[in-house]
């Protein structure tokens, strides 16, 4: 027995993690692309019918899906620029600061450990054009107040903001854990050969904080790009389809139409969306890390 | 002495016994299925509200367990169509809309026949039931489900507001409508004419009142599609002025929850949606015109007055659940004669025609909105949306082309957005021929 476990122990101690994978990835993902070239309405009593590649014709013919494809890269892009952007900043800044830290990481922490429906509700009430908070400050100062969530040129923007809210805290908190990991010795040798603070921070600390920022980038990507709580408790892909992205796309497929084959379709197109992002996204990390280092 | 104390308790438990076994005979419900748990899943109500005070009588006469689930009428339908697909087993009743989900449901069997439970128990009476609303739960013959709410879509007025204005009564015509509106609208102090839904797929229903007004309809009797005659646009572009001219700034996010707040807020003069929602706007808790709540028949247009009538929610048993019998006694319970009343005295729009002729019904309802109701009733139209298998994709389709009325596209825009739209619903109906 004994014999047999030292024999079998690597699979012994990966047996939880692959049984763990096949059932709640491998499985799920197979099913859904079986599903994907089906027709069917969830019934009981009408089987699943083959339809073939009949789905994904008709999905890559529906400019709503196109809309929803091109609405969802850009919202990644966008907000996850600006989120890296001000989290980086607001990381170099609390890295000067050395007292109080606790408190301060906690209230950027805030956002980021509230519930995301919550958020949404919140967020609802501060965007109502009539009693909200946002056009009440903008009354106050007097600027002209905005529809956001309710007019389908604003509502794209006013989401982007709710993220940016939402997820900066994030990429600032990575940052700033890889702050406190760097040594002082390589600020000091770079003082001594006069090095002034912008070069500090973009000659030395950026290039070493780098692999953390990168990562922070990636976690954020693949997150925003399956959005979905914050959308889904504000607008529902609304007004009309303005602020639908894939994933509201494909739960209103699902859920409200019961097109689960069409639904399936979406969602391994938005599958090999990710797939390919972070792919790309992976190759691109490995040539600046190399560039770094060398 | 002790003997003494043993006698009279079990005496005293005997008399409880029988007076509960009275009670659950009253009511023809059965203790054969004690100890069973089953599961109940439904939107939230008033009625609801009311059922779930009361459900402890319910557990104690029969000896069912009942674990009651109040959600968002978006969700019950989730929970039910995932619950379902899955078997069914942990979903045993359930409400649902008739209009939207009654053909989906019946065709993919998710709903137990319920004609054999009701036969010949004249305690629940199932001929009560208005004719419209068995109709709309039943198909060739075989009732599905139970209705337990209907709505009509009306006016409300804040009376306050209507007075200042030196208005009376109503606007009865859509001229008027435009008339009341122009005279109501104040916008630099916050107040607006009207509240109406703005958010495309829910405004769908409130819509259908002023697309039949307008002599249009979704589809004609040999299931045409008909959203791009001349009637339905004019009908989308007199939707898209009220709410863009005379509705508060964001409507188009604005759901029935969204309207009602502006109402009880003080904040639209008119608001037009469903009867059945009345409780909201005069609970004093809630709401701060609760004692100044005015109401109007929905106004007539061209082609005639044509609020919808429309059976809302009904209750049905899955036709996986485990525990059938149980869940009728509860069905039985939850919608009888006696819970029923009790429903309409918290707020909800019966569909027995027993409850509306009791006593308390007299008393229930505000007198002015049950003569609105009376006389919305027999005009009323039995569909307030795409009564289809697909309805839900359907009503995405219109509420598309609302949203593009609201935000006040040209005429020749909405007129190509129609005929596409057309075209797909066309898709969709052929579909299912």
């Amino acid at each position: 027995m004994a014999k047999w476990v030292n024999k079998n122990i690597k699979w012994i101690f990966t047996a939880p993690t692959i049984i763990f994978i096949l059932l709640c990835v491998t499985y799920p993902i197979l099913y859904t692309l079986q599903l994907s070239f089906c027709e069917w309405g969830m019934s009981a009593n009408i089987p699943k019918k083959f339809v073939g590649l009949q789905n994904y014709i008709e999905i890559f013919s529906d400019s709503r899906f196109w809309d929803a494809f091109w609405r969802t890269i850009n919202y990644t892009l966008i907000a996850v620029a600006i989120e890296t952007i001000l989290g980086v900043a607001i990381a170099l800044l609390l890295g000067k600061i050395t007292r109080h830290t606790g408190i301060i990481r906690t209230v950027f922490l805030l956002p980021m450990v509230a519930t995301p429906v919550a958020v949404g509700m919140v967020w609802k009430l501060i965007y109502d054009p009539t009693i909200g908070l946002a056009n009440l400050i903008l009354r106050k100062v007097g600027l002209p107040t905005s529809a956001w969530l309710g007019s389908s040129d604003t509502v794209f923007s006013s989401l982007i903001i709710i993220d940016i809210w939402q997820w900066t805290p994030m990429v600032m908190l990575m940052v700033l854990a890889g702050i406190s990991g760097l040594g002082a010795d390589v600020f000091e040798s770079a003082k001594v050969d006069g090095a002034n603070e912008m070069q500090l921070i973009t000659r030395i600390q950026l290039p070493l904080l780098a692999p953390t920022i990168l990562m922070a980038i990636l976690l954020r990507v693949i997150d925003a790009l399956k959005t979905f709580d914050i959308i889904y408790s504000t607008t529902t892909g609304g007004p009309g389809y303005s602020s639908e992205n894939l994933n509201i796309l494909s739960y209103r497929n699902a859920f409200e139409y019961f097109y689960m084959g069409k639904a399936s379709a979406l969602l391994i197109v938005f599958f090999i969306v990710v797939l390919v992002v972070a792919i790309l996204y992976m190759l691109l990390k490995a040539r600046i890390e190399r560039r770094y280092e060398s | 002495m002790k003997k003494r104390n043993v006698a009279l308790l079990t005496g005293a438990m005997m008399a409880t016994a029988l007076s509960v076994g009275a009670g659950a005979e009253d009511a023809g419900l059965s203790q054969d299925y004690a100890g069973q748990t089953i599961s109940v899943v439904v939107c939230n109500s008033s009625f609801m509200e009311e059922i779930q005070k009361d459900i402890g009588e319910f557990e104690e006469a029969t000896g069912i367990n009942v674990e009651f689930e109040s959600l968002q009428d978006a969700q019950v339908s989730n929970k039910v169509a995932v619950a379902s697909a899955a078997g069914g087993k942990d979903l045993d009743v359930f409400g649902y809309r008739p209009l939207q989900e009654s053909l989906l449901y019946i065709k993919n069997g998710w709903l137990e026949p319920l004609n054999t439970y009701f036969e010949g128990d004249t305690a629940f009476d199932y001929e009560d039931f208005f004719e419209s609303a068995r109709e709309i739960t039943s198909q060739d013959g075989t009732a599905y489900g139970i209705p337990y709410l209907t709505e009509r879509e009306i006016l409300y007025l804040n009376t306050e507001l209507v007075e200042k204005a030196g208005l009376e009564g109503s606007p009865k015509t859509y001229d008027e409508l435009l008339e009341w509106c122009d005279k109501l609208n104040d916008p630099d102090n916050g107040v607006y004419a009207l509240a109406l839904r703005g958010e495309g797929n829910a405004a769908v229903t409130q819509f259908s009142g002023f697309l039949r007004g307008f002599g249009g309809d979704f589809f004609d009797e040999d299931r045409n599609a008909t959203m791009n005659t001349p009637e339905a646009i004019e009908a989308l572009q007199f939707y898209g002025k009220l709410c863009r001219e005379y509705c508060a700034p964001g409507v188009l996010n604005m759901n029935w929850t969204e309207t009602m707040n502006l109402f009880t807020q003080g904040l639209a003069a008119m608001r037009i949606d469903c009867d059945s929602q009345y409780a909201f706007a005069t609970d004093p808790e809630a709401s701060l015109v609760a004692d100044k709540v005015g109401y109007g028949v929905f106004p007539e247009g061209p082609a005639g007055t044509t609020p919808f009538n429309v059976t809302a929610w009904a209750l049905g048993i899955g036709s996986g659940s485990e525990h059938k019998e149980a869940s009728w006694e509860f069905v039985k319970w939850a919608v009888g004669k006696d819970q029923d009343i009790k429903g309409l005295v918290a707020g909800n729009s019966s569909a027995r025609t027993s409850t509306w002729e009791s006593e308390e019904a007299k008393t229930a309802y505000p007198e002015q909105l049950a003569e609105v109701i009376n006389e919305s009733n027999p005009v009323g139209v039995a569909t307030d949306r795409p009564y289809m298998v697909d309805g839900g994709e359907a009503r995405t389709i219109i509420g598309e082309l609302i949203t593009a009325a609201i935000e006040g596209i040209s005429d020749e825009d909405l007129q190509a957005k129609a005929d596409g739209a057309n075209a797909r619903i066309q898709a969709l109906l052929d579909a299912e021929k």
